[in-house]
């Protein structure tokens, strides 16, 4: 669910651009009378020929997610507070120690009239941690990679025991993570076949997939018959779901949706909170190695002129603590704001002059160059200097690992202790911060094998602490996810990107 | 004469295919990160990239892998995409068919609209028709396409709901029973080739009405059709003919704006889409085809111009 960082990886045109469509159709206020038809159309920001639907690798995108999640289903996903949420699975209890899981599975059935039994579940997993198949990775290799396959068991067909090699209390939220959807029997035939509520009938990568209602889904048939998940470029989405070739735009820009806004026959929706904005500073070198110089950065930019200026007014200044509204988001710690003079002091103390480093940026997301120039600016006025480079923006969140001593980002919703395993240990793979501190470690692993949910909040709360203290992310601002539908409908998605209701569309209703 | 013409040609063509797609090969290794990079996601460790790399044949050196696509290009066997997995074939036949479509219905209609307005204009430089096809042409010319295009969307497709707005969820066979779709994208691409190529024209003609052997020819007595059949017509028209061959390039290469503000899946699309992912094998394929497609084009078109005023063949 980490991935999600890239969120708008490629638009052909650019912002720019889009604002320019969207001034062209502003004013136009003729809409049509629109009626529901059991036939939906939805379009997404489409990610060329990269696009798959095999929910092991569907992740570079959130169309892949959306239109994996139709045709299959997880063990658990995770709700729009970060929260597991049984869905093939029933019930899940862990042992003493918190190192073999029972589950409970649900009396589902393939799309192939075949029953869901523990074998898919054990089968999708090895398919998962076993050999890489195509071009791709396995999205869930690594934060799977703590389930010890030899000792799992089908116990009967509808229960099976997933065994780890440590003890891994939050096991259910892993199982909740991108590409852990199950597959029949951990195989993917020629032609796809899921648990989930529409079946396949035609994919093109690129293009679209189409999909017919499964009567046999364990939560219910879909009211839709037939359901589309077509891929497109901003200025197509916006005149497909304006024209009524679309019933669902997703991912528009905030002058898009405000454009649609005032239109007959369709609704917006701004979804808060769906991306976090982060600056990342490498401790691991200087300048940012040194606590001080951390420090003045948190407080010597400002917050509320970059949201305002940068995302144009569309997001919420945010205070270096990950995931507000989320399971074990610590709302008690001080937000920091803008204060250059205590920031001055930070770097008096630090004995720090003539401060000057690389911010390597790149147009990932709405507002991004924007950002890194005025932040740029900002710390001018305090003598600071931050050269902004512009890196590519195909392999940037490859690069910032890597480059820079500064670095920016968007990440998608995802649980706390996943941001915490994924960017911040001393092994995470994704550490765009460079932090390293065995204490920190330490908490971590005691997390895992602390048993009652309070006890793992009072750990993790300790890990905030110190990283609102000391660490390496600016967590600068959350922004909304713009989306327009069709009036005809109900019960549209409204989730945050990533969640279990995110793009989902099996409980549309005229 | 024209064999040899013609054989000529096909030497020089090949050659240029070649260097064009060492170039192209060339500077897509300049492109930071590779394939492998571009497919790991934030969830992905290093080692799977390397294993990625691996499953790629990315492990191997640049000049090898290039030479042995080369190798089996020359058997017809275009490679295996990296991004899809599927040969590079089946990757871009599609997006060719429908480039190609628009391109060869722009053409058809761009031939007929470019001629006649230019001529009309040319003949009676000055008058009021003159400067109607005049001003229209300069003022589309000047007008970016993707303006244009999101105008006629506006006012024909979203106000007045005369035609789709996009191909969004449409499937060709669909597009093909209701021609409709290929109004807007149509108006826009030959609004853009079409601007040029009257000036154009138009300039030959007034330069050739007032060719001493015109008027001379006129003085004799020659009929006016005739004339401007045989005389004023190939010589007014052998400059234009090579922006013609340039024109059928850039359609067949795609129309970037045309493609996304339609959703139309084209070769452009798909060539920034396949640069997007440091997709070489569908990259140096689609650039293969379209090198191709150029070369023959411009071949077919000089050789019109040489059957229309032989003595530039000469020259």
């Amino acid at each position: 669910m980490t991935h999600r960082i890239a969120l708008d990886r490629r638009t052909l045109l650019g912002t720019g651009a889009g604002g320019l469509a969207a001034l062209a159709l502003a004013g136009c206020g003729s809409g049509t009378t629109r009626t529901a038809d059991r036939s939906f159309t939805a379009v997404f920001q489409g990610a060329g020929a990269s696009e798959t639907i095999d929910p092991q690798l569907a992740a570079a995108t959130f169309i892949d997610e959306s239109r994996t999640k139709h045709l299959y289903d997880g063990l658990f996903e995770i709700d729009s507070t970060m929260r597991p949420l049984p869905r093939l699975a029933t019930t899940a209890e862990p042992d003493a120690d918190g190192t073999r899981w029972r589950l409970s599975l649900r009396d589902a059935r393939w799309h192939d009239g075949t029953a869901f039994t523990g074998e898919d579940v054990l089968g999708t997993l090895a398919r998962i941690l076993g050999k890489q198949e195509g071009a791709k990775p396995f999205n869930a290799a690594s934060s799977l990679a703590g389930i010890d396959l030899r000792r799992s068991r089908v116990v009967e067909p509808r229960t099976v025991e997933i065994a780890t090699t440590s003890p891994s209390f939050e096991l259910p939220s892993l199982l909740a993570s991108i590409g852990t959807a199950i597959v029949k029997r951990g195989r993917l035939g020629d032609k796809p076949v899921g648990t989930g509520p529409f079946r396949f009938r035609s994919f093109q990568p690129g293009r679209s997939l189409r999909m017919t209602r499964y009567e046999d889904h364990w939560d219910g048939a879909p009211w839709l018959e037939e359901l589309s998940i077509v891929s497109a470029e901003p200025e197509a989405r916006q005149s497909a779901v304006r024209s009524g070739q679309a019933d669902f735009a997703d991912n528009l820009t905030p002058t898009a949706r405000r454009t649609l806004d005032g239109v007959s026959g369709i609704d917006t929706q701004a979804r808060k909170n769906s991306g976090l904005l982060f600056f990342a500073m490498k401790t691991d070198r200087p300048p940012f190695d040194d606590v001080d110089v951390r420090r003045a950065m948190m407080l010597l930019i400002d917050r509320e002129e970059l949201v305002k200026v940068a995302l144009e007014g569309a997001g919420e200044v945010s205070d270096d603590v990950f995931g507000r509204g989320y399971q074990y988001y610590a709302d008690d710690l001080e937000p920091h704001r803008h204060d250059p003079d205590e920031g001055l002091r930070l770097l008096t103390r630090a004995g720090v002059r003539d401060l000057s480093f690389d911010l390597l940026a790149a147009p990932v997301a709405n507002g991004f160059l924007e950002a890194a120039t005025l932040v740029s600016r900002q710390l001018a006025e305090h003598g600071v200097r931050a050269r902004v480079r512009v890196g590519s923006q195909d392999t940037y969140y490859t690069d910032a690992l890597t480059q820079g001593q500064m670095t920016m980002g968007q990440s998608g919703p995802l649980p706390v202790p996943f941001h915490f395993s994924s960017r911040l240990l001393s092994t995470s793979e994704k550490n765009y911060t460079k932090w390293t501190d065995p204490e920190f470690d330490r908490l971590y692993d005691q997390a895992q094998g602390t048993r009652t949910e309070d006890g793992r909040a009072a750990v993790y709360h300790r890990m905030h602490e110190i990283l609102h203290d000391r660490g390496g992310f600016i967590w600068w601002a959350t922004t909304p996810w713009n989306t327009a539908f069709s009036t005809a409908y109900d019960n549209l998605p409204d989730g945050v990107p990533n969640a279990y209701d995110w793009a989902r569309f099996d409980k549309v209703e005229a | 004469m024209v064999a040899r013409f013609a054989a000529r040609r096909a030497l020089i063509g090949a050659l240029q295919v070649v260097v064009l797609l060492v170039g192209i090969f060339a500077t897509s290794l300049l492109l930071p990160g590779d394939a492998a990079d571009v497919q790991s996601s934030d969830l992905t460790t290093a080692a799977q990239r390397q294993e990625t790399r691996e499953v790629l044949g990315l492990d191997t050196a640049p000049a090898a892998r290039f030479v042995e696509w080369v190798g089996h290009a020359a058997t017809g066997d275009l490679g295996t995409s990296y991004a899809q997995g599927r040969p590079v074939t089946e990757v871009i036949t599609g997006p060719l068919l429908v480039s190609g479509a628009l391109a060869a219905a722009t053409t058809l209609l761009l031939v007929p609209i470019a001629l006649g307005g230019g001529f009309v204009a040319g003949l009676r430089p000055g008058s009021r028709t003159d400067r109607a096809i005049t001003t229209v042409s300069i003022a589309l010319d000047s007008v970016p396409d993707f303006v244009l295009a999101v105008a006629l969307v506006f006012w024909l497709a979203l106000s007045w709901r005369l035609l789709p707005a996009t191909f969004v969820g449409v499937d060709v066979g669909q597009v093909l029973r209701d021609p409709r779709f290929l109004v807007l994208p149509l108006v826009v691409m030959v609004a853009r080739v079409s601007a040029p190529l009257v000036r154009l024209v138009r300039a030959g003609v007034i330069d050739q009405v007032g060719a001493p052997y015109v008027v001379q020819a006129e003085r004799l007595g020659v009929p006016r059709w005739s004339l401007l059949l045989r005389h004023i017509g190939p010589n007014a028209l052998a400059p234009a003919m090579q922006d013609l061959g340039r024109t059928g390039d850039s359609l067949i290469s795609g129309v970037l704006v045309v493609e996304a503000v339609f959703a139309v899946p084209g070769v452009s699309t798909t060539l920034l889409d396949a640069i997007g992912n440091r997709d070489q094998p569908v990259i140096l394929g689609l650039v293969l085809v379209i090198g191709l497609v150029a070369i023959v084009v411009n071949s077919l078109i000089d050789l019109a111009g040489q059957r229309m005023v032989p003595r530039r063949l000469r020259a």
